[in-house]
């Protein structure tokens, strides 16, 4: 019998089971080779390791209905199709795969399953045992991530593991932006977590989700310390796929799916929104904007040309845009070697129009059996992406929407169109020009793993990494365009003033090796591991541009078709180095107690000599309850663990050469349209500045009952950066930008719970379901600033002592104006020109006036912040027979965020009208009972920072759910179809924008929905 | 285990090497020029003044103070602190290395030094113009310095002394061949007459004026309109300015006009301008801007100029961009700016404007040396025979100013001429700080004179905004609080 074992590191999140059923899409399977074929009849028993026969146990064909189960003494009769494979699968055993070949007595030993504790984790230059692990380290496995039909794994990662938040900040197809966070934000500056995949600093985006072997994030000190000076946002490590062990499997899967826009706030009726318009006009006195006959008019959509009403958004949005991704995969191995290939290729328009992202990713993962000790690996990835979109980007186009009065003709039937202020038209924006962005990355390293002796492996690597990216933007001008009624030469001012062509080139080229020594020997009860290496990274980034306007046409774009009068060059470099020695100690006795040590130290390119190396230990033991005598009585517990852990983690992405004081080059000036060369010191260097360091310790609960059908993982951490690296303000009048100085220290606090359930494993396909629930909290606070502050990064965000790092800052607000009983009771306003209508503000510090600066000096209060907290994840799959179903939920209890912009500008400055608006508009008369303030034209005393515009962000959302039906056939391996849908379903309260919006401006690239469906193949 | 860790900039020069060659001293004197006052302290300081007024944007720009609400930590006026402290750190840092430089010209480098400390002058002069008493740095600090303030009289003793040392020097040239833009001899001469004047001290004030009157070199550029264009750039009227070119910096160069030509209306001239205005003939009742002084036309966009292809409108019922409040970017209150607009020049490219703001010219000196010799009581000849000069310029001709008038009577015409001739030049703010009329600002904000059909009579555009000014406090500008907050020897102004 020839068994097929496939290394696979399973997450706690997924069920053994459901696995062994064929449920989720397998990228590994046998080759089955078909051909039409007679039914024989296999017999046979079916026991244990002891040669104990297991009744019960069930005997399949895998996509069909063919099935029995074992009698009392462990006996099976099956009729199956000759050379067909059967699957032989017991609770509690590892299912088998069996080729029935030409035989008819088939005897299975099963071998009883790993539970979860038996898995091996990736962690930092080796793996480790599940239940040896006493850092706090979560899994999650790669078809996880593969099912879900998205096309950037962060997205996918999302709510996957507690502790882990992620935001998806929406953006241009390709261009997607997500915010990745590990246990809150733990520094003023870079608070990206390190991502490395096959150990190498890289973007979760440049890893295709289907080849994702599987993810391992590290949250606390003792399991991230290897990393030192660049773990302390902690690490999240991508293992991409290896060949198969023996065999042949391809597998091709697919999606195709329709996006739609998400969340973008809706537009009032053209009618509505002109009478608001009016009404603005009239509450300050002013004529209307729009006559009857004018409103009428677009009411009736007669002669849209003389009375245009611009439907932006059926200008720009581009409905059900298309999306689809192919990938196909081969794994194969022998006594030679293995190796792992796959094709990506990903198409995606934008849910604006005229944006489009093609992506194809090559990898091949081998592994050379050069001998019996000797392996080399080589893993070579070769990924494009081009990006195409018009001459705008989509924040602009949709701030263009946002912003831009309505009564212009958007477009006219020649394709000419009006434009506000000379340049500014949604609709042209997204017609005109052409963006593309073309960027090659290539991955390459060769590696090797030496086993000296059945204790000591020798392994290491050399991994290069290039980026180069091609960026061109070219802006058409619309000079010389006539209006289309009257033939007149339009006024075009601004950016459609002149044709302008901007071309740049970025290279990132990181060059990295590391070697390092592991040490494995078990005596007796006792167990030793050891690990002790090497790594230099060396990082060098350079880019330049060029630009050129007034081109010969729009329609030359080639660089040299500009005009060299105005043409401009530049570029920047910079190149840092880091070279590091780290080392690891586990003991553990009997599986019961376990203890683990780390230790890095790093020496960065970043500081000035004398503070340049850094050492980072970290600490950790775990003892296993469950495991002792006095426990063995109870059944309670089928594991229970304690673990903790203390360690020290360094941040050094700071930026370059702040050590230093230099004369800046770039301060030329002009004399007589002539440039001159001009320096300047602008910046004061601060030779003493060092790393920041993180200090984080970490209490962390494992139990299982019910055989670990039920499992729950509990953690509590605290976290405490000191030395962060910010800017402490000098005085103005000594004339440089401040140095940065070691000076400021932050603190998160949080936990974290994740529990599992599997329900009991049902014979021929039953039913059967998984569910998987976390939950974390992170509490934020900034402990120390040297007693200075507060800091204002943005018009929002405050920066002070004992608050958190996201705080917001606004003027207080019982209300609106509503009656002169009102005017009198909060007499102080921030303009004199306030009246009934307008919101009220609080004159916090009493002096009779209102100013915005913060309390006493002003009347800002720290209204709040936008911490996430009480983030959730819910997972739910089931199967029955062929079908499964699964879906995924996601969210947060509490999350405010502050309106800003063109939204609750409306009428006021002719900007958009959303719904709510429309609605909610106070006016004595017509609204009495209205929330939102009168609209006024002109009127920026409601456009305040202050908490009457705080949103209730928090949300519950149907992330994904996915419902698929494996085909019974016997023509393939495996068939399985599939719909699926993201984000389809958001409950939150917020009706202006999507809560996972960064900040209520919804001036970016919008949000979407997908729904689509696919089908995987394995042969 | 350092070996490759010692990465330098690719891109900068560290100040260990620096200081050794002429041409360091050159390109860090360059460096200096950067911090000069652009559009900002030019054509939008005067709308805080009473004869403009800057559009709303978010809290902490100028239409704070344009509308008198602003405080500590309003970040226009924050900007320009640090960017004045900025120059005179650059200027520090020249006077006190260049004499580390042991080859190179003499000559040149007693230049390169004057250059420095005539710029750091100019920093100063603005500095206590808008601040009063200020820290007066002179040399490089470290960053853990704290200084405290020195009177406003001794910072102007200060300034006036380091520029009287430049003058007797003779350390500038009169002008330049190839790098014109660079400080002269008559700036120097006429920032002191500025500096003084500012200060009412009008006997050295007058003394420098007419040492710049004296030089023979400048004067009035014949056509006031293309002064501010690029025709007039480096004229014989200019006397210091601050420079700008295409591929250099730029700017955008309608951006704080009309809507109809792309720009959004931040700065715009209202109708307490329009009435500074004379006439040089008889006035029309059915329309108010017949025969009146070519200037205004000059200066302001109003309905029925033409303005790019087309006519300005801006009248409640326009059909243009243009109309009052139609856009976020059109006229709040009728009228836009049209001094500093080169339509014909820039319609191609508006966005690299280049124009370059005129920091110091001859009308001013001129206009400068008329009022001190009014204040000092010493009319004479060459007091009319100033202002008449620039009235009389030949694209202006307005009538002369007759001789014969009290010194009260002059007092007023020049006050008027003063804000006729220089509006949206940067210099209102300090006239009225010095003629203590901050009030005059005071009221609501009115705008487009023009005949409403409606109602038959002729009446102003209004957006109901009312300005304030507190004459207890407003005369100054207050100290930034960061600069407060962190500097335990700073002191704020009265009243903040």
């Amino acid at each position: 019998i020839q068994l097929l074992t496939t290394y696979s590191t399973k997450s706690h999140t997924r069920s053994a089971i459901s696995e062994a059923f064929g449920v989720h899409a397998s990228y590994l399977i046998e080759a089955a080779p078909f051909q039409q074929r007679a039914d024989v009849t296999v017999t046979g028993t079916v026991s244990d390791p002891t040669g104990e026969p297991i009744p019960g146990a069930t005997i399949s064909l895998p996509g069909t209905t063919i099935g029995t189960a074992t009698d009392l003494d462990g006996k099976y009769s099956l009729t199956v199709p000759e050379g067909s494979e059967i699957v032989v699968s017991f609770i509690g055993f590892e299912s088998q795969r069996i080729s029935i070949g030409d035989r008819s007595i088939i005897n299975v030993t099963l071998i009883e399953a790993t539970s979860s504790l038996d898995e091996v984790v990736v962690i930092g230059f080796g793996t480790q045992k599940r239940a040896n692990v006493t850092g706090a380290v979560s899994t999650v496995a790669g078809d996880d991530i593969a099912r879900r039909p998205v096309l950037n794994t962060a997205a996918a990662l999302q709510g996957t593991t507690p502790g882990l938040s992620i935001q998806n900040n929406g953006g241009a197809p390709g261009n997607e932006s997500t915010s990745i966070r590990i246990r809150g934000v733990g520094t003023l500056n870079n608070a990206n977590p390190l991502v490395l995949i096959d150990g190498v600093e890289q973007s979760l985006s440049t890893v295709e989700p289907t080849n994702i072997e599987t993810i391992t994030v590290l949250k606390d000190a003792a399991s991230s310390a290897i990393y030192g000076s660049r773990a302390a946002n902690g690490v999240i490590l991508v293992t991409t796929k290896r060949g198969a062990a023996s065999g042949v499997s391809i597998n091709y899967n697919n999606f195709v799916g329709w996006q739609n826009p998400n969340f973008f706030p809706e537009p009032t009726d053209p009618v509505t929104w002109m009478r608001l318009e009016n009404e603005a006009q009239a509450n300050v006195g002013a004529n209307p904007t729009y006559s009857e006959t004018y409103i009428e008019n677009v009411a009736a959509g007669t002669n849209p040309l003389q009375y245009p009403f611009a439907d932006y958004e059926g200008g720009i949005f581009n409905p059900n845009a298309f999306q689809q991704r192919h990938s196909l995969s081969l794994s194969s191995g022998s006594d030679a070697g293995r190796i792992f290939a796959s094709i990506n290729y990903a198409d995606t328009d934008g849910i604006l129009q005229n944006f489009n992202n093609k992506q194809v990713t090559m990898r091949i993962n081998s592994d050379l059996y050069a001998s019996d000790k000797l392996t080399i690996k080589t893993n070579l990835m070769y990924r494009n992406r081009a990006f195409s979109g018009p001459g705008f980007t989509g924040q602009r186009i949709t701030q263009a929407l946002l912003h831009i009065n309505r009564n212009i003709v958007m477009e006219y039937p020649d394709g000419t169109y009006d434009l506000v202020s000379g340049q500014w038209n949604a609709r042209a924006m997204v017609q005109e020009g052409e963006t593309s962005r073309i960027s090659d990355d290539v991955f390459g390293q060769l590696g090797f793993a030496y086993e000296i002796n059945d204790a000591l492996s020798l392994e290491g690597n050399v991994t290069l990494n290039t980026t180069s990216t091609d960026g061109f933007i070219f802006q058409n001008g619309l000079s010389g365009m006539r209006n289309y009624l009257t033939g007149e030469l339009v006024n075009v001012g601004g950016w459609f003033a002149t044709s302008k062509l901007t071309e740049g080139q970025e290279n990132l080229r990181e060059l990295s090796q590391r070697l390092y020594l592991n040490y494995d020997q078990t005596f007796g009860l006792h167990s030793i591991q050891g690990t002790a290496g090497y790594e230099e990274i060396y990082n060098q980034y350079k880019e330049i541009a060029a630009s050129r306007d007034n081109f010969f046409s729009n329609d030359l774009r080639d660089i040299n078709a500009g005009d060299i009068q105005n043409q401009t060059t530049g570029g920047y470099s910079e190149e840092w180095r880091l070279r590091s020695f780290f080392g690891r100690a586990n003991y553990s006795y009997d599986d019961r107690y376990m203890f683990q040590a780390n230790v890095r130290y790093d020496g960065s390119s970043r500081f000035g000599e004398g503070n340049r190396w850094g050492i980072f230990p970290s600490f950790s033991a775990g003892w296993r309850i469950s495991e002792e005598n006095f426990m063995s009585t109870g059944d309670t517990f089928s594991n229970l663990r304690l673990r903790g852990s203390w360690g020290q983690l360094g941040n050094q992405r700071i930026g370059l050469y702040r050590y230093l004081n230099t004369y800046n080059l770039n301060n030329g000036y002009q004399f007589n349209d002539n440039l001159v060369p001009g320096t300047a010191i602008t910046r004061a260097g601060n030779p003493d500045i060092t790393w920041e360091t993180t200090t984080m310790s970490n209490i962390g609960l494992d139990m299982g009952f019910l055989d670990d059908r039920i499992e729950v993982i509990a953690e509590y951490f605290y976290k405490y950066t000191d030395d962060i690296l910010i800017e402490l303000p000098i005085p103005r009048t000594i004339g440089y930008s401040p140095p940065v100085q070691n000076a400021a220290a932050v603190s998160n606090r949080g936990w974290e719970v994740a529990i599992n359930y599997n329900s009991i494993p049902a014979p021929d396909n039953g039913f059967q379901y998984t569910i998987g629930l976390n939950f974390s909290d992170v509490v934020n606070r900034i402990e120390d600033l040297k007693g200075t502050g507060p800091f204002f990064p943005d018009k929002f965000t405050v920066w002070t002592e004992g608050e958190s790092i996201n705080s917001l800052r606004g003027l207080q607000s019982p209300g609106i104006y509503r009656t002169q009983e009102d005017l009198d009771n909060y007499p102080a306003t921030i303009f004199p020109s306030v009246t009934i209508g307008d919101i009220i503000y609080e004159d916090l510090n009493g002096d009779g006036v209102i100013s915005q600066s913060l309390f006493p000096a002003g009347d800002q209060y720290i209204m709040g912040n936008e911490d996430p907290r009480y983030e959730f994840g819910v997972r739910f799959s089931a199967s029955y027979k062929g079908f499964d179903f699964s879906m995924f939920w996601q969210g947060v209890l509490r999350q405010q965020h502050s309106l800003d912009g063109a939204l609750m500008e409306g009428p006021n400055y002719t900007n958009f009208i959303p719904t709510t608006m429309a609605r909610e508009a106070f006016h004595p008369e017509r609204n009495p009972t209205g929330s939102w303030p009168m609209v006024r034209s002109g009127n920026s005393a409601n456009l305040m920072e202050s908490d009457f515009w705080l949103q209730n962000t928090s949300y519950l959302r149907l992330k994904n759910f996915q419902l698929g039906y494996t085909i019974p056939q016997n023509v393939v391996a495996n068939l399985r179809v599939y719909i699926s849908g993201e984000n389809m379903l958001t409950f939150t309260e917020t009706e202006l924008f999507d809560p996972e919006t960064p900040r209520g401006r919804s001036q970016f690239f919008p949000h979407s929905r997908l729904f689509s469906g696919g089908v995987s193949v394995g042969f | 285990c350092d070996q490759g860790l010692d990465l330098v900039p690719p891109g900068e020069v560290s100040e260990l090497i620096y200081w050794q060659q002429e041409k360091d001293a050159r390109l860090a004197v360059n460096g200096i020029y950067v911090e000069l006052d652009g559009q900002l302290m030019v054509k939008e300081l005067d709308a805080v003044t009473d004869i403009g007024f800057r559009a709303p944007s978010g809290p902490g720009s100028l239409h704070d103070v344009s509308m008198g609400s602003f405080d500590p930590v309003n970040a226009a006026i924050g900007s320009q602190w640090d960017r004045y402290y900025r120059g005179v750190q650059r200027a520090n840092n020249v006077l006190t290395n260049i004499g580390r430089i042991e080859q190179g010209d003499p000559e040149l480098l007693s230049r390169y030094e004057a250059e420095a400390r005539f710029l750091r002058a100019f920093f100063y002069t603005q500095l206590s113009s808008l601040w009063g008493d200020v820290p007066l740095i002179v040399e490089p600090l470290d960053v853990t310095a704290q200084v405290g303030r020195t009177s406003k009289e001794d910072v102007v003793d200060f300034v006036i002394t380091e520029l009287d040392q430049i003058i007797q020097g003779n350390q500038l040239p009169l002008s330049y061949s190839q790098d014109i833009g660079r400080a002269t001899m008559g700036a120097a001469l006429a920032l002191k007459a500025r500096v003084a004047y500012r200060n009412e001290r009008y006997a050295v004030a007058r003394d420098a004026a007419k040492a710049v009157m004296d030089l023979g070199i400048y004067e009035l550029y014949p056509n006031y309109e293309e002064l501010f264009h690029y025709a007039g750039q480096n004229s014989s009227e200019v006397i210091f300015d601050r420079q700008y070119t295409v591929g250099g910096d730029t700017y955008n160069a309608f951006s704080f006009s009309a809507a109809s030509i792309g720009g959004g209306s931040v700065v715009e001239p209202i109708h307490n301008l329009f009435l500074k205005y004379g006439y040089k003939g008889p006035q029309n009742p059915n329309d108010p801007f017949e025969n009146i002084d070519p200037r205004w036309s000059y200066t302001s966009y109003y309905t029925d100029q033409p303005i790019g292809s087309s006519t300005f409108n801006s009248l409640p019922d326009s059909p243009t961009p243009d109309r009052v409040r139609s856009t976020e970017f059109s006229t709040v209150h009728g009228y836009n700016l049209k001094k500093w607009v080169d339509y014909e020049a820039d319609r191609s490219n508006p966005n690299t404007g280049s124009i370059n703001m005129i920091l110091i010219r001859y009308a001013d000196v001129l206009l400068m040396y008329a009022e001190s010799k009014i204040e000092l009581n010493e009319i004479d000849e060459s007091v009319y025979e100033a202002i008449n000069s620039v009235r009389q310029r030949p694209t202006v001709e307005m009538p002369p100013i007759t001789a014969g008038k009290t010194q009260e009577e002059l007092r007023s015409i020049i006050r008027d001429e003063r804000a006729v001739e220089l509006a949206f030049e940067g210099l209102r703010l300090f006239d009225m700080n010095r003629w203590r009329i901050g009030e005059d600002k005071i009221g609501t904000v009115e705008g487009l004179y023009y005949l409403n059909e409606t109602t038959g009579q002729w009446e102003t555009i209004t957006s109901g905004l009312n300005r304030n000014f507190r004459s207890d406090r407003d005369y100054l500008w207050p100290i930034p609080q960061n600069e407060i907050e962190i500097n335990d020897e700073i002191t704020q102004n009265p009243n903040y």
